[in-house]
């Protein structure tokens, strides 16, 4: 599906360098559950950025389903961004002023998907995530778990092909943190491919692959056996 | 797609109803001040646009220029002269006279003041005025009737048809004459320089004193118009006049002085599309049928409207960029969810034109409500601002205005880098660059500030004209007018005699003009002994003796008029004002008592007049102008006023007897009598109204400006909540903290004060040259105005500023 390779990404101050990723390799096939761990600062969310084309390798390349993204245009890339991907923030970014019903309408209001279409796709991804009798509310009257599966409707509304999630349980308790999870294996056994940064084993034990993030760098990456037990511990791998 | 933008744009404003109030708030005053200020302009500029071929049709004005004399403009012209033009000018198709003159219509036993419009028969050729009954030609056949005006009709007949009635006119040579009505002319709209009830025609026979100044080169008239033919300049016709009057007039013999007609008199043309704006100036001696415009207010005020819609423009600008780094979170979620930039951009400026909009629906009802005292202040009737085309135009207006001030904010917020905006916490995502919103708040209280400063000037040199010192005593007198109506000459003794006999009234006094009446005539005067020799012009009043006591002059020197000792009859004996003492060559008034001067009372007769005293400079005219020197004369023959002094609060009796016995008198002569006070005051209004316009405006300036300052303040506090926070943990005191803030805020207030203060200055130091008597221009009410500027500034963002302080800095840090 995509193909990140040899990626380097450097952010500058007038006195600092600061490189979030130094040569990364990345191949992440169709169907994938790949989730990407590492301490604070070694990169994590730089590469969820570039995977999800909020931003771009300065050298390297990035390959998403046949398409070279470095040095496509911005309109290229968004249109690439609208119809294929799907994101699921830590802090949720629900729009307070919209409606649940709404704010999951809103990636497919830019698709210029017709009112009806819009309503009745919405209805059922709130029903995969159990919130159809939420429609109306605000995201401030929900819960932060409640509120977390409406940012998973809201990703899966147009039915993309990869989903982002950055630390989407990090804001919730262990309980809410569950079903999220839960929600996102359900997508990922439907055949959608997801990429999560989590600092968390238990959520990353949901995943196919991890990666291990040191400075920049993988480090290692790891297969999970969830033939055998889903708590298996992971395999660590020779980067 | 657009529901969606308008419902949430709605929600926005709810969600936040400072930011709705301020910036919907500050856009609808700025509006309304444009819209009224609008109808103004366009009154004021309309004036006889709605004449047919207006474009080629022109009024001569003429210019007396007597040697010594400022020039003396007037919008009349000479009787001859139209007969002249169509003689020897070609480039004219058709010229007509009109002259206006005051009647009395007598109507079932009333009398009432009116006046009267003769016209040539030509008028109609050049001035195309509608007729809506009867036959407007039919006046030039039989000079035994009248055409009236619509309200005209109305005031004498009430709904009567009044073709074929009668009118009885007073007084034509001491008769009183009656005419038939044949026409009803449509009512003139208010934008029209002319002003018309009842219209005959102009013939010879009618008057022998309007015969006379028909058949008079030297005194102006009527009006003359004329009417181009098509493709012919105003330049090639005013370069035909001064060879016209060359070979018309014969030289003019000014003390012994032969002069060339044409040196003296000048004659122009000027456009009828300019007569109330840019003519105006030439409205001197003899007043145009109603009062001119006044261009410098025109002007001033189109200049306040547009300084008015800038600060609410900027005002809205600086709200919504400062407003943008709240919403960049939202608009980086929707880039992420396939927003492209020109979605963004396009919902921004919908919101901006949704807000422009809303301003305006409510300026709509502002303008509503505020027009009838606006009408009251600019003393125009104005149009109906609600026509379709011109809402369509408010409209368009508003949606250009939402563009041009969302513009800024929406390219500012369309290039947010989601990635970016995402990793941030939210009130640190900058708002536009923080340069620009301190340019603008500069620049909105620049222009704020100014305007107050000059408002400040402008309401002193009103209150300081109104109540300058004239040199005459304005209370408690009454001036009676009409006193040149030939019926009243024979009972003129007895009325004033009666006048005296009113219980307290303290004295009257006759005399050929008064305070506020335009300039008078003007005489031949030679000093002998002057080494130049040249005679000179200067103004001359007659006046009856008691006139300078019932204005409370005292002389400077010498003695006012006292019939006991000679003055008037054959003593021509005179007195002088101070500034005639110094054209004169005196050395100082004193020294001018008791010289004789040489005055020419006719071009065949001279008089020796002895000077018998020297009254201070007293401003019979505005204090705007200087004092000229003026020659009086005691000589009570051609009055035409009659000054009454009074006793404090006895006014309103006075004027009841006084107009008691005028009636006993002469019945058919309408009672016409104002008080001095009134008069002098309206003298000022112009001024006044100038100056409370503005002050208006510049309220509303600066209230968009503090309303503007307020928000943007509770934007700033709140941006830097989070610094606060810190500074606090780690030991900043209050004080510190609201310091901090309030330097922050009020730097470009402090900046703009340095360059408006000076600006204004400048501005005033050039408009109080207009005026020869003026307030000083100290710098303290530039320096009060910074002071007041700032200290309301400080107000506004003190009480923000406190509460950024006060708040607990966990609530600000429990979000990291």
């Amino acid at each position: 599906m995509l193909t990140l390779t040899n990626a380097t990404k450097t952010y500058r101050t007038t006195t600092v360098e600061t490189a979030a990723l130094s040569g990364v390799h990345l191949h992440i096939a169709q169907g994938d559950f790949v989730a990407v761990m590492g301490p604070s600062g070694c990169g994590k969310s730089t590469l969820l950025n570039i995977l999800g084309m909020l931003d771009m390798p300065d050298a390297g390349s990035y390959k998403f389903l046949d398409h070279e993204l470095m040095g496509a245009s911005q309109r290229e890339v968004a249109a690439l961004r609208m119809r294929h991907l799907g994101f699921v923030f830590q802090s949720f970014n629900l729009i307070d002023d919209l409606s649940v019903q709404e704010n999951i309408e809103l990636p497919l209001l830019y698709q210029r998907i017709a009112r009806g279409e819009r309503k009745r796709r919405a209805l059922e991804a709130m029903d995969a995530v159990g919130l159809g009798h939420r429609a109306g509310h605000r995201p401030s009257q929900l819960s932060g778990g409640q509120q977390q599966r409406v940012a998973i409707a809201r990703a899966i509304v147009t039915r993309p092909a990869l989903i982002l999630a950055d630390e989407p349980t990090g804001n919730l308790d262990s309980t809410h943190g569950e079903t999220v999870m839960e929600l996102l294996k359900a997508r990922h056994a439907e055949g959608t491919t997801i990429v999560m940064v989590t600092h968390s084993t238990s959520d990353s034990a949901y995943a196919t692959r991890t990666v291990r993030l040191l400075d920049g760098r993988i480090l290692a990456e790891s297969v999970t056996d969830h033939s055998a037990s889903r708590t298996a511990p992971a395999e660590v791998l020779a980067c | 797609m657009l529901s969606h933008y308008v419902s949430f744009a709605a929600r926005q404003l709810a969600k936040s109803p400072l930011y709705g109030v301020l910036s919907i708030g500050g856009l609808a005053i700025g509006l309304t001040a444009c819209i009224l200020i609008s109808l103004f302009v366009r009154h004021e500029t309309s004036y006889d646009r709605w004449l047919p071929d207006v474009d080629r049709l022109y009024r001569v004005h003429t210019t007396i220029t007597m040697p010594g004399r400022p020039p003396d403009h007037s919008v009349l012209s000479q009787g001859p002269l139209k007969e002249a033009i169509e003689r020897e000018v070609p480039e004219v198709e058709r010229a007509a006279r009109l002259i206006v003159q005051e009647t009395t219509v007598k109507l079932r036993g009333a009398s009432v003041a009116d006046q009267l419009a003769l016209v040539d028969a030509s008028l109609f050729d050049v001035l195309d005025l509608p007729v809506v009954r009867g036959d407007r030609a039919r006046i030039f056949a039989d000079p035994s009737t009248v055409l009236v005006t619509e309200s005209t009709a109305r005031k004498y007949f009430g709904d009567a048809d009044p073709v074929g009635t009668s009118l009885h006119l007073c007084c034509f040579a001491d008769h009183e004459r009656e005419f038939r009505v044949v026409g009803v002319l449509r009512d003139l709209p208010d934008a029209s320089h002319l002003k018309l009830g009842i219209v005959t025609v102009l013939r010879a026979g009618l008057d022998p004193a309007l015969d006379r100044g028909l058949g008079d080169w030297l005194s102006v008239t009527g009006n003359t118009y004329v009417k181009l033919r098509s493709g012919a300049g105003a330049d090639q016709v005013d370069a035909r006049f001064a060879a016209l009057v060359k070979a018309r007039v014969p030289p003019i013999n000014l003390g012994d002085k032969l002069i060339d007609a044409a040196d003296l008199i000048g004659l122009r043309l000027r456009s009828v599309r300019d007569l109330h704006l840019a003519a105006a100036s030439d409205a001197g001696t003899f007043p145009d049928m109603k009062p001119p415009g006044d261009p410098a207010a025109v002007s001033t005020l189109s200049a306040v409207g547009l300084i008015l819609l800038l600060i609410s423009i900027t005002n809205f600008i600086n709200m919504a960029t400062a407003r943008s780094g709240r919403r960049a979170r939202e608009i980086a979620v929707r880039k992420v969810l396939g927003a492209s930039p020109r979605d963004i951009i396009v919902q921004y400026l919908g919101e901006a034109v949704l807000v422009a909009v809303c301003a305006l629906v409510i300026a709509l009802a502002l303008v509503e409500l505020g027009l009838p005292w606006f009408r009251d202040v600019t003393q125009r009737p104005l149009g109906d601002p609600f026509g379709i085309a011109v809402l369509a135009l408010l409209f368009g207006g508003s949606v250009a205005i939402g563009l041009v001030a969302g513009v800024y904010p929406a390219f500012v917020l369309s290039r947010f880098q989601p990635a970016t905006v995402m990793k941030a916490s939210q009130t640190s995502v900058a708002g536009g660059s923080g340069r620009l919103r301190k340019i603008l708040v500069f620049s909105q209280f620049a222009a704020a500030i100014t305007l107050v400063a000059c408002t400040a000037v402008i309401m002193r040199q009103a209150q300081y004209a109104a109540s300058a010192d004239l040199g005459f005593d304005k209370r408690d007198k009454l001036v009676v007018k009409r006193l040149d109506d030939r019926r009243l000459r024979a009972v003129r003794d007895q009325l004033v005699a009666a006048v005296k006999r009113v219980p307290s009234v303290t004295g009257a006094a006759l005399s050929d003009r008064v305070p506020t009446d335009p300039e008078g005539s003007n005489t031949v005067v030679e000093v002998p002994g002057d080494a130049s020799g040249t005679p000179m012009l200067i103004g001359s009043s007659a006046v009856d003796q008691g006139f300078f006591e019932a204005y409370g002059v005292a002389p400077v020197a010498g003695r006012s008029f006292d019939r006991a000792q000679g003055d008037g009859g054959k003593a021509h004996n005179v007195i002088l004002n101070v500034a005639a003492v110094r054209r004169c060559g005196f050395p100082g008034p004193d020294a001018a008592v008791g010289h004789v001067l040489r005055i020419h009372v006719s071009e065949t007769e001279v008089s020796e007049s002895r000077i018998v005293g020297v009254v201070p400079d007293v401003h019979f005219s505005s204090a705007r102008f200087a004092v000229d020197p003026m020659i009086f004369s005691l000589d009570a023959a051609p009055a035409v006023r009659l000054t009454i002094g009074f006793a404090p609060g006895a006014g309103p009796v006075v004027l009841r007897d006084v107009q008691t016995a005028w009636s006993t008198l002469i019945p058919e002569v309408p009672f016409e009598a104002d008080y001095l006070d009134a008069m002098v005051d309206a003298q000022c209004r112009d001024d006044r109204r100038l100056g409370f316009g503005l002050a208006g405006a510049a309220l509303l300036a600066m209230i968009v400006a503090f309303a503007g300052l307020y928000g943007l303040s509770s934007f700033i506090t709140e941006s830097r909540t989070r610094e606060v926070a810190i500074r606090k943990v780690l030991g900043a005191p209050d004080r510190d903290i609201v310091q901090r803030l309030l330097w922050q805020m009020t730097q470009p207030i402090l900046v703009a004060c340095v360059v408006a203060l000076p600006l204004a200055y400048y501005l005033m130091q050039s408009w109080l040259e207009r005026f020869a008597y003026h307030v000083a221009l100290g710098v303290g009410v530039f320096l009060a105005t910074g002071a007041a500027g700032l200290l309301v500034a400080v107000a506004t963002v003190t009480a923000q500023a406190l509460t950024a302080a006060r708040r607990p800095p966990v609530q600000a840090l429990r979000g990291e």
